[in-house]
């Protein structure tokens, strides 16, 4: 029985037991941009800030890479570091008065139409009010979630939380949210 | 509308969450990724990593030579330690004491914004005769290096260290138009390089300031009619946008916090939330630690306020073996442990810069 970690050339398998991620700095950095910006931008109102706070995470990413163990899944990690990046960056910017910049903008896909554009603006914004209506703690779930695109194993993570009290929190949190649109709420 | 049609009200059966799921994952699509900032970051990190390597491989290689000097080094410099304490009577006293006096002088007035203090406060880059930025070893009486050529017209107005110490932000005039350049210093794997981050007509830009990761620089703006704005340009995302009146800006180590002088007055304030407070006449702050800045006053003091009591607590700090003349400016090394000081004798024009340590 080999119980020794191997060293693999490409990405772990993050459902395997002997979970070992190989890849150098810049190979996670150009995979786990876009999900990271995508995280603050769904996360705060103003994109500037949103890329300032990207550029903070993957700073400080680099300068803790060290204490990455590579034998979680980095998701877990890099997210943990740009959810109490936010974490800060809102308690710090708690007297702001909030900035009615939309997100969605000249960055857009190509593929898309305007039209499609300014709908899907428009319910992004509906659907950021709502989620100031839930909990803290169902917003963070939902947008690790959903906008991180993690896994409930890996929210819990982030979250200092257990997998069954995300599950709940995830299922109240959808139920409520799906109770407001059935309800057209935004306040 | 649109929701009721997206949503029917028809119980929070499975098909319903489905559907928000659905809408979640398209909502999730339909954020735009900022690729520019992607690419930008990416070449920031990667300078970074090889930074981070070359570090490492300095402190392995002096790892295995230094064990038993520092073993002779720790024990020699603890006894002189004992012994310049009793000798000084200064027990745990974290005053600043000058080392070299008299780095350089400089012949001509407002030379304050033109000599900065490395990171580790092992070199001091300079402007001579506004068209070259120079450096040298403090120990040094010669230029060990010249940074930058001037490649047409142009004055050299202000010079500062990145945290560190890879880059200088360097400030140039030319006729009607005022640029921020970034000089990367070079290597042994590339050459240096200089970049522009800003330029503009009619303004002058002045007193450059980087920010704790060196991602964005603040300085003064000063428009035709004389008002004087603090703008901060981001060195990897192409924007910037103005902070407040006045000038002088300096970050703070953790970049929670900005002071600057606005009215011949020192000003603190907390950049998130724009809530600004007013400390005592003077000029040139300098952050010594997180929460504390030093500054000058106008009888040529330092000053220390310590920005965690409120109010804040001030007080003057004093600097050993200063010497004759009155203190202009006083900056502090990023790592906080040198001050760069710009000193003037009463009736010379000339500015004697010195380092001190503690």
């Amino acid at each position: 029985m080999e119980m020794a970690i191997k060293r693999s050339e490409g990405p772990s398998t993050e459902s395997s037991n002997q979970y070992f991620e190989a890849r150098d700095f810049s190979e996670l950095y150009d995979e786990y941009f876009d999900r990271v910006n995508r995280y603050l931008r769904c996360r705060v109102r103003n994109s500037w800030d949103a890329d300032d706070l990207t550029t903070t995470v993957f700073l400080k990413a680099l300068e803790k890479f060290e204490q990455y163990s590579r034998t979680s899944p980095f998701a877990s990690w890099i997210f943990r570091i740009a959810h109490n990046t936010y974490v800060d960056f809102m308690r710090k910017n708690r007297e702001v008065p909030v900035d009615q910049e939309m997100f969605v903008g000249a960055e857009a896909d190509e593929t898309w139409q305007p039209e499609r554009l300014t709908l899907l603006n428009e319910d992004i914004r509906m659907l950021r009010d709502r989620l100031e209506l839930l909990t803290q703690d169902q917003r963070d779930v939902l947008t690790l979630r959903y906008f991180a695109d993690l896994k409930i194993s890996q929210v819990a993570e982030v979250l200092g939380k257990t997998e069954s009290s995300v599950k709940m929190i995830s299922y109240r949190a959808l139920h409520q949210l799906q109770r407001m649109y059935e309800r057209g709420d935004n306040q | 509308m649109r929701d009721q049609e997206r949503f029917p009200n028809d119980g929070y059966d499975e098909g319903t969450i489905a559907q928000l799921l659905s809408h979640l994952q398209e909502l999730r699509r339909a954020v735009p990724v900022n690729y520019m900032l992607k690419e930008k970051l990416k070449k920031q990190l990667l300078q970074r990593i090889q930074e981070l390597e070359q570090e490492r491989k300095r402190a392995q290689t002096s790892q295995k030579s230094g064990k038993a000097r520092r073993l002779l080094l720790v024990t020699s410099g603890g006894l002189l330690l004992l012994l310049l304490a009793v000798c000084f009577g200064m027990w745990g006293d974290n005053t600043p004491s000058v080392r070299h006096y008299s780095v350089m002088t400089l012949a001509t007035d407002g030379t304050e914004p033109l000599v900065d203090l490395n990171a580790d406060g092992t070199v001091v880059a300079y402007v001579e005769d506004k068209r070259v930025v120079k450096s040298r070893e403090p120990d040094h009486s010669q230029s060990q290096g010249t940074l930058v050529l001037s490649d047409g017209g142009g004055e050299y107005t202000a010079v500062a260290w990145s945290n560190r110490g890879k880059q200088l932000a360097v400030v140039e005039q030319a006729e009607e138009f005022s640029r921020l350049w970034i000089v990367s210093l070079a290597d042994e794997n590339r050459p240096s390089s200089k970049r522009l981050l800003k330029e503009e007509k009619g303004v002058v830009l002045g007193a450059p300031s980087w920010s704790q990761y060196d991602e964005s620089i603040a300085y003064t703006r000063q428009t035709s009619d004389g008002t004087e704005e603090i703008w901060v340009s981001s060195t990897v995302a192409m924007q910037d946008w103005k902070l407040v009146e006045g000038t002088q800006p300096e970050w703070s180590p953790d970049g929670r916090l900005l002071a600057f002088v606005k009215q011949d007055t020192v000003h603190v304030m907390e950049v998130r939330s724009g809530a600004v407070t007013k400390l005592e006449a003077g000029v040139w702050p300098s952050w010594n630690n997180d929460d504390s800045l030093t500054f000058t006053t106008p009888d040529g003091k330092m000053k220390q306020a310590q920005m965690s009591q409120d109010p804040p607590e001030i007080r003057i700090v004093p600097i050993r073996r200063l010497g004759d003349g009155a203190l202009v400016k006083a900056q502090w090394s990023s790592d906080r442990n040198h001050l760069l000081l710009t000193q003037k004798q009463k009736g010379e024009t000339k500015t004697i810069i010195s380092i001190a340590s503690r």
